[in-house]
Order: C-alpha cells, then sequence, then structure tokens
C-alpha cells in the first residue's frame, strides 16, 4: 500500500493497547479513585502482613500488665502497644489488623462468589430465554424480594458462625443483582453481528458464552462486584456487632466495635479505631468503584 | 447576472479537543454561496462535512469548538452574534434537514404541533393561521390527507414520510438557506429520489439555496450547481459541478470517480481503479498534503507541505502540487 | 448454462417473524419477511439479491445458512435438503458455507485480538494444531491484504475497511465453497468499497467461490453479479443475468428500481420513474402482488392473485401478471 509507512496502515495508534490497559488510563485520571486504590492497597498490605506489622504482639494473648496503666484491661496507647488493650487485655493494634483480614476476606470472597454465580445464571438466562429465562429472573426476583440483613440474622443464629460459614451465608444474597445486569448485557449483545457470526462458525452455545459473551459482560459485573464489597464488609460488620457473625477470639472489626460498646466513654479509642477502619474501607471500595465506572463507559468501544 | 452573495465562509477552523489528543475537524474551509444556489459539501467520513454545518449553525458542542474563521451570512458575521441571535436566525433564515429525522422531530408531540411551533416561534401569527399554513405546508412537500397526518406523531410515519416532515417544518419559515446534511442517505432508493425530487421543486419555488452534504457523489451530479470536495478538513477541489465530474484536477477527486462502479460500464467483474491506502485517522495525520500517502502522483514536496487552495483553471480552485487533467475547461 | 452445477437451490421459502403482544407475549402478528421465494445459484457465479428495507434480501441470506430458522420451504445444500437440520447437523456443513456481514464494527468481537477472531473457525472445527493454525491465520491475513504483524491487535485499532477484511479472513480461512455476502460494503466509504470489491472478486478467482451478494447498491451489483434478483416485500420480482436485467428490466419495479438511482454524472438527465407512496409494511402486505399499490399499471387482477415468478425464456424470470412467456410486456397506465 502507498507509503504505508506513514500511516502505519491506518492505525489509531503506533502501539497495540488492549481494553484493559485503556480502561486502567481513564482510571488513572479519577484522582479520588486512585487515592482510594492506593488507600486500599496500604489497608491490604497491612492486613496480609499483619503478622510482623505486630510487633510481636497477636490478638489472642491476655497482657499480664503494663507499665503506664494499673489493669492490663483497658489500657491507653502506649509503647509497644499503639491502640492500647481492649476489655480482656489483649493488644488492640494487632486485633485490628488481624481483624482487617477477616472483613477483608469475607468482603472479596462473598463479592467474588456473587459475581460468578451471578454471571452464571445471567449468561444462561440471557442466551437461552424462554423458560429458562423465566424461571431464573422469577428465582431472581423472588431472592431479591427477601428482607436480606433479618435473614443474616436469622441465618446465622442457627448455623454456628465460624468465618465460612458468614461468608456463605453473606454470598447467598450477593449474585441477584450481577445475575440481572449480566443478563441485561446479553440481551443485547445477543443482538450484534458477531455474535451471529460465532453461531454461523457452528460454535456450540457453551463457547459463545464463555468466548464472546462473558467477556463483553465484565465491565457492570465489575463495577457491581467492587460496590458491593463495602455492602459485604458491613453486613459482617453488623452481625458480628450484634453478636452473630464471627466469634471471639477471632478479631474483626464488627466484633471489636461490639466489644467497645460497653466502653464508649471510658475507652473511645477501641471504638474509633475499628469504626474508622470500616469506614475508610467501604469508602474507598465506593470511591473506586464509580472510577471504574466512568472508565469503562461504553464510549471505549470505537 | 450576478447573483447575490448569500453566505461566506472564511478559513473556518473548528477543533476537538479529546482525551486522545486534537482533532482538527474543519481546518481552513472556505466557500461561498449565492442567493438560490445548491452547493454539494461532498466527502467521506472525516473530512469535515458535517461538521462544517453544525459550524454554520453555531451548534458544536463540547469538546469540539471553533476556533478561527469567519461565517459571514447576510453581511454579518455569524461567530459575533449572541446565542440568542443565533436562536432568532435558526429554523427562520437558516433551517437544518438530519440524516435521521427522530432527532429532529420530538416523538411525544404531533407533527402538526411541532410545524406549527416553528412557525409560531419565528413569525407574529395567531394560531389558526400557523395552523392552516402548516397544513400548507404538509400538502406541498407532497404528504397526503395532510389535514389527517398534522395529528399523527413521528413514530406513526414511514421514513419517508418523516423526512418530508422534516423538510416542511425546515421549510415552513421561508428560510434563504437549507442545509441538507445526509438527509437520503438512510432511505431507501425509491424514496431517496422523491425526496431529492421534492428537494429541486421545493427550491424552484422558494429560491432558497441549499447546502447540500452527503458522501454521495451522484446525489451531487444530480442536484448541486457546484461542488466543493472535502479531505480531512480541508476543501481540496471546488468549482462547477460539470468541471468536478467531467475535468476534476484533485488526483483525490478523480480517483474517486474512477473507481464508482458505473451503471454504464463494460468493464463488469474487472478489477476497479481503487485508490490505495485509507482515510487518516484524525489523531495521526500525515506530514504535508493530507493525501499524499494514497497519492500515485506524490513527490517530495507533497510530503513536506500543505498546499495552497489555488485557482488551476479559471473558477477550478484545487489544493495540490499536481493538479491532473489540466487542459482547456469544457465549457 | 445447461452444463453448470447447482450449488444451492432455493425453494417456495418462507421465514415469518412473530409480533408478540398481550400480557402472555403471544404472537399477535407476523412480519413477512421471506414470503415464499425460490431461486437457485450455480457454483461458482455471483449471484445478487437486490432489493430495499422490508424486501426481505438479508432474511434470505441467513436463512438459507441456518442462522433464523425456515417457516417453511426448502434450502438444498449440495444435492442435500438442511432445512431440517439441527444446530449438530448444521456444524460440519458450516465450513463450507459462510457469511460475511455488513457491519464492520458490530461483526467482531471487541475482546479478543484479530488473530484469534480468524483462528476462531478452525480452532472450532478442530482443524490443526495451534501452530498449524497460527500459520494458516498469517496467510490468510496476507491474502486479504492485511499485515500479519498485527495479529495481535484488537479491532478498534483498525478502521473500517480493515475490519472487513477482518470479517472476510474469517469467513475465508475454513476454505468455504459458498459465502452470503451481506451488504459487505454499504457501510464502508467510498474510497474504500473499491478496494474491498476488488478483494471480493480476487478471492472468488483464487478460492473458487460462489458468492450470494445482496446489496441495495445497483451499481456495484452490476458490477460483481453474474445473475440478479430483485425482491420486494418479501417477493422475488425478476431474476434475470446481469446484462439482461440492466438492458431489459421487464418487471415495473426493477424498472422504477434502475431509474431511481442517482448517475455520477452532471450530464445525464434521467426520465425518472417517480414511485408514489410509500413501502408497505411487512406485517401487513398488500394482497395479491405486493408491489401493487405504488405500481402504476396495476388493475383489479393484482390484488386478487399473486403473479407467479415464470420462466420468460433464457434464465430470465419475472412476477407479473402482465409479462408473458417470451418476454411480452402488456401492462398499461390505467
Amino acid at each position: 500500500m502507498a507509503n504505508e509507512d506513514y500511516v502505519e496502515g491506518g492505525m489509531n495508534t503506533s502501539e497495540s493497547y488492549s481494553y484493559w490497559r485503556k480502561v486502567f488510563q481513564r482510571l488513572k485520571k479519577h484522582k479520588i479513585a486512585m487515592v482510594s486504590l492506593w488507600v486500599l492497597v496500604v489497608i491490604i498490605l497491612m492486613a496480609v502482613f499483619a503478622k510482623p506489622l505486630s510487633f510481636g504482639n497477636n490478638p489472642y494473648s491476655y497482657i499480664k500488665s503494663v507499665p503506664w496503666a494499673s489493669r492490663p484491661e483497658l489500657a491507653p496507647p502506649g509503647p509497644g502497644h499503639p491502640l492500647g488493650l481492649d476489655s480482656m487485655g489483649r493488644d488492640a493494634w494487632s486485633r485490628l489488623l488481624y481483624g482487617g483480614r477477616v472483613s477483608l476476606a469475607v468482603g472479596f470472597i462473598c463479592s467474588i462468589v456473587g459475581a460468578v454465580v451471578g454471571l452464571f445464571f445471567g449468561l444462561i438466562s440471557g442466551y437461552f430465554g424462554g423458560i429458562t429465562d423465566m424461571l431464573i429472573m422469577r428465582f431472581t426476583d423472588f431472592m431479591l424480594s427477601l428482607p436480606v440483613l433479618p435473614l443474616m440474622i436469622v441465618l446465622s443464629a442457627v448455623i454456628k458462625g465460624s468465618l465460612w460459614t458468614i461468608i456463605f451465608i453473606i454470598s447467598i444474597f450477593s449474585w441477584m443483582g450481577v445475575a440481572r445486569l449480566v443478563r441485561g448485557e446479553v440481551l443485547s449483545l445477543k443482538e450484534q453481528e458477531f455474535t451471529e457470526a460465532a453461531r454461523a462458525i457452528g460454535e456450540t452455545p457453551g463457547r459463545i458464552m464463555w468466548i464472546h459473551l462473558l467477556p463483553n459482560s465484565l465491565a457492570p459485573v465489575i463495577v457491581a462486584s467492587t460496590l458491593a464489597i463495602s455492602g459485604n464488609i458491613i453486613y459482617e460488620a453488623t452481625l458480628s456487632f450484634l453478636g452473630l457473625g464471627i466469634r471471639q477470639p477471632t478479631p474483626s472489626w464488627g466484633n471489636m466495635l461490639n466489644g467497645a460498646q460497653t466502653f464508649m466513654l471510658t475507652a473511645p479509642w477501641l471504638m474509633w479505631w475499628p469504626g474508622l477502619a470500616i469506614f475508610v474501607t467501604t469508602l474507598a471500595f465506593n470511591f473506586l468503584g464509580d472510577g471504574l465506572r466512568d472508565a469503562l463507559d461504553p464510549r471505549l468501544y470505537r | 447576472m450576478e447573483k447575490e452573495v448569500l453566505l461566506e465562509v472564511k478559513d473556518l477552523k473548528t477543533y476537538f479537543y479529546t482525551e486522545d489528543g486534537v482533532v482538527r475537524a474543519v481546518d481552513g474551509v472556505s466557500f461561498t454561496m449565492h442567493k438560490g444556489e445548491v452547493l454539494g459539501l461532498v466527502g467521506e467520513s472525516g473530512c469535515g462535512k458535517s461538521v462544517t454545518s453544525l459550524s454554520i449553525m453555531r451548534l458544536v458542542d463540547a469538546p469540539g469548538k471553533i476556533v478561527g474563521g469567519q461565517i459571514i451570512f447576510k453581511g454579518e458575521d455569524l461567530l459575533k452574534k449572541s446565542e440568542e441571535e443565533m436562536r432568532k436566525i435558526r429554523g427562520s433564515e437558516i433551517a437544518m434537514i438530519f440524516q435521521e429525522p427522530m432527532t429532529a422531530l420530538n416523538p411525544v408531540y404531533t407533527i402538526g404541533d411541532q410545524i406549527m411551533e416553528a412557525i409560531l416561534t419565528h413569525q407574529d401569527v395567531s394560531e389558526e393561521e400557523a395552523k392552516k399554513k402548516t397544513i400548507e405546508l404538509l400538502d406541498l412537500v407532497g404528504i397526503p390527507d395532510p389535514e389527517k397526518r398534522f395529528d399523527e406523531y413521528p413514530h406513526e410515519m414511514s421514513g419517508g414520510m418523516r423526512q418530508r416532515a422534516m423538510i416542511a417544518m425546515a421549510i415552513s419559515c421561508n428560510p434563504d438557506l437549507l442545509i441538507s446534511d445526509e438527509a437520503t442517505t438512510a432511505l431507501d432508493v425509491t424514496i431517496q429520489a422523491q425526496i431529492l425530487e421534492l428537494m429541486k421543486d421545493l427550491q424552484r419555488k422558494i429560491g432558497m439555496a441549499i447546502l447540500f452534504i452527503t458522501h454521495d457523489l451522484a446525489l451531487v451530479a444530480e442536484m448541486a450547481d457546484s461542488v466543493a470536495v472535502t479531505y480531512t478538513g480541508r476543501i481540496v477541489e471546488y468549482s462547477d459541478v460539470r468541471s468536478v465530474f467531467k475535468n476534476s484536477h484533485h488526483p483525490y477527486t478523480y480517483g474517486l470517480l474512477q473507481s464508482i462502479p458505473s451503471l454504464l460500464s463494460e468493464k463488469t467483474k474487472e478489477p476497479l481503479p481503487a485508490i490505495e491506502g485509507m482515510v487518516p485517522s484524525p489523531y495521526r495525520m500525515p506530514k504535508g498534503c493530507h493525501f499524499n500517502p494514497r497519492c500515485p502522483f506524490a513527490t517530495d514536496i507533497c510530503r513536506k507541505e500543505m498546499p495552497e487552495l489555488k485557482e488551476v483553471t479559471p473558477n477550478h480552485l484545487v489544493r495540490c502540487f499536481h493538479p491532473v487533467n489540466v487542459k482547456e475547461e469544457v465549457s | 448454462m445447461s452444463d453448470k452445477k447447482i450449488i444451492l437451490e432455493v425453494k417456495n421459502l418462507k421465514k415469518y417473524f412473530p409480533v408478540l403482544g398481550g400480557v402472555f407475549s403471544r404472537p399477535v402478528a407476523w412480519v413477512k419477511a421471506v414470503d415464499d421465494v425460490s431461486f437457485h445459484i450455480y457454483e461458482g457465479e455471483t449471484f445478487s439479491l437486490v432489493g430495499e428495507s422490508g424486501s426481505g434480501k438479508t432474511t434470505t441470506g441467513k436463512t438459507i445458512l441456518k442462522l433464523h430458522e425456515p417457516t417453511a420451504g426448502h434450502i438444498i445444500f449440495e444435492g442435500t435438503d438442511i432445512s431440517d437440520y439441527n444446530a449438530s447437523q448444521m456444524r460440519p456443513l458450516r465450513r463450507d458455507m459462510q457469511i460475511i456481514f455488513q457491519d464492520p464494527y458490530g461483526s467482531l468481537n471487541p475482546r479478543l485480538p484479530v488473530g484469534e477472531i480468524i483462528r476462531e473457525p478452525l480452532v472450532v472445527h478442530k482443524i490443526g494444531t495451534k501452530k498449524e493454525q497460527e500459520e494458516r491465520v498469517i496467510e490468510i491475513m496476507k491474502l486479504v491484504g492485511l499485515r500479519p504483524e498485527y495479529l495481535h491487535r484488537y479491532p478498534h485499532e483498525f478502521s473500517g475497511g480493515q475490519r472487513q477484511r477482518i470479517g472476510i479472513a474469517r469467513a475465508v480461512v475454513l476454505n468455504p465453497k459458498f459465502i452470503v455476502a451481506d451488504e459487505p460494503v454499504s457501510a464502508l466509504d467510498a474510497s474504500i468499497q473499491a478496494q474491498v470489491l476488488n478483494l471480493l472478486l480476487e478471492l472468488q478467482q483464487k478460492l473458487a467461490l460462489t458468492y450470494l451478494f445482496i446489496a441495495h447498491n445497483l451499481a456495484v451489483v452490476r458490477h460483481v453479479s453474474d445473475r440478479v434478483g430483485v425482491m420486494y416485500l418479501g417477493h422475488l420480482m425478476e431474476v434475470a443475468d446481469t446484462k439482461e436485467l440492466f438492458d431489459r428490466p421487464l418487471h415495473p419495479y426493477t424498472q422504477a428500481l434502475l431509474s431511481a438511482i442517482p448517475i455520477p454524472d452532471p450530464d445525464v438527465k434521467k426520465e425518472r420513474i417517480i414511485l408514489q407512496g410509500d413501502i408497505p409494511s411487512p406485517i401487513n402486505p398488500p394482497s395479491g402482488c405486493p408491489f401493487r399499490t405504488r405500481c402504476m399499471y396495476a388493475k383489479p387482477i393484482c390484488a386478487e392473485k399473486t403473479p407467479p415468478l415464470i420462466d420468460i425464456g433464457d434464465g430470465h424470470y419475472v412476477a407479473c401478471h402482465f409479462v408473458e412467456k417470451g418476454g411480452k410486456t402488456t401492462y398499461s397506465k390505467s
């Protein structure tokens, strides 16, 4: 082709960029989302490296005594114990860090489970239509109409609350929004010619869903799942706060709040820190979700 | 008899500031229209023809911005007017019809109401008179049963009918200039023929000028008195319709006309003489003449400098260092 | 002509789409997109279907490939009646019948690199090892005029004309015999159309392809076709060799269609047949001959009886009450 070197065969850019790289570029312009992203990275790292960051303390041991307070219980912050000790004489700082592990684990895992289950139902429902669609959608509607928090409370009272049961309980209620979103995307994607092209090649429905429909439905799923993490953390915190979620002695931000309630006036810092942790984390995920929503805007399709 | 100059566009520049870079959609476009003249503005995607018409109407939205030039309409520069003044001009002195009539027609109002509104906005007449005028207009544009159609909604009409309704709305205030931006592109060939006949007919009756924007060279050959061929934001050839078609001087125009399959050619099923390469991406324009990578006649100077739009034969402007077919102008 | 092999035959094909309404989404009306269409295509030729919107040409093309299930009628590909074939029966046949779409933007999965898009048919039909598949992709990319270095790039990085080439590459990678080209150049810029048309003709020579070419641009159709079928509201109105159709159009609709085409020559003043009225909706087509509402020769019989598509000689078929065998026309203005 004439003088193609100059226009590089008409390519829009000199180097290739995939959709995700473009998304990340757009995300970088969203200041608040990027700040939130860094904050979350720090929080996650702190949870992961809870052991070394605890300076030799651990969330379970009962400290015998501290030099600056008469009793170890509810001791204020001091050297070696930056957040003091809780009502049982345990180091609050390490409890905060380890508690972070629980809250973040719940947030992420429930979100991922919700995304996977939602994707599954949404893809099948949207692609096959007809009775399948009707059944799945009615089931989804049914689940959506249930009162989530009261049911979670009941379920966690009935089933012994370990980390995995709590994850299970919260996950049950986390997939419906994604299912609907995915179904909507699939319905419109089904009409696009590249789906028809796949059928013309003779692809099986499974392959069409996996290769063609799923990757193009991810955008709303990512946004919804990111925002859902906050919700899941709050559910866990609520359940634990009510004494139903994570049971002692395992720390979680929620049950730390529970433990700190009674001592609101005498040792307010025991409440501040877990509360602040929940607040900052959920806010950060929300901002990140908003930023992702803008970055994933369909205007990227050209 | 020298016809009066209606519109003079001088060195118009409209740029779009996108996140991927600056797109110089219109980069120094100049042309003149006389009263009652039909000017065909023709080009492919990315040539800037639609942006030109939007610029004339001052309807360019962010991230686009008119950054230079003048648009002198009836002696006054439209770029210096306030939004208030422009609103008085739009719809009454300059009207526009689009490719998709649904963008101009509001789906929740009947077409009768919408046309009446256009009349009442710009003219000082009673509602009764406006209604009467509307029905006359619907009849004028060839909509059968105009009294009945007055109460119809846009979605109840076919594409051809909607286009007629849009034309009725556009000419309701007897504009001096009608801008037709790909108005027939979405229509079927037999409907398109109807609409073109209508436009020619109306143009004769009302004496308005038409800025006819299209990518279809055949339509231009049929409708236009003069033709301006655009490529990547600039006019590359500008003359009366016969000169441009029968005696093209710019390699792009010439190449384009050669590459269109003709209904009269004997050489069917043989390779068409095609222009190589593709329209450059607006973010990566070639240096020098923008057409040079695709031009079979390009030389060094073409790759370094942008040629000026110059008169090569009488009244025939070309933007090229090596214009083709330069012989006696066909009279 | 009689020694030519017929590769595809369509007999009395019908495709109706239901219009659903009411509380239980029952069909309340039918869009008669394709209404009793019969024609055949010879091996190695380009047969074009032309028509305006609502003509049913695209639906015909897609139904032939079983992308839509036919409501009635027969599709016979290389002697086999595939009308009732299910998806798994169709799968092996799909190696031989492919499609090129109109929209260079919507017909490619934006998430897949171009090399993967072209490789996909090979993967689905389990042809060759991964390495062999990749080699084949490079070979095909060169064949359609794309630079193989770009196989890792994504569709949005290419221009419209290049994307169409990618679609063409995908259609030919399995070495099919028959391709439905659905308005392959309509969405492209004028200067690119010629390139892609040339490519299609070149590929037809190199790969011995048969094309069903669907288009509304008659000049393009005249350039690429051997035979042409004119459709209106789901019916075939006229079929003939290209030259014959353009030199001697016998059906009133064909005549009007041809006269409506604008010519890129300001000196040619055309005597236009301007049809009155709009194209009726295929949900409620006129009785008898669907064209009668706009035909200047319409008589009462046109509303009573649908004219059959008859062979008037030399492979020229016309569906009009006033065109007889031998080509004599007896229509008159009322």
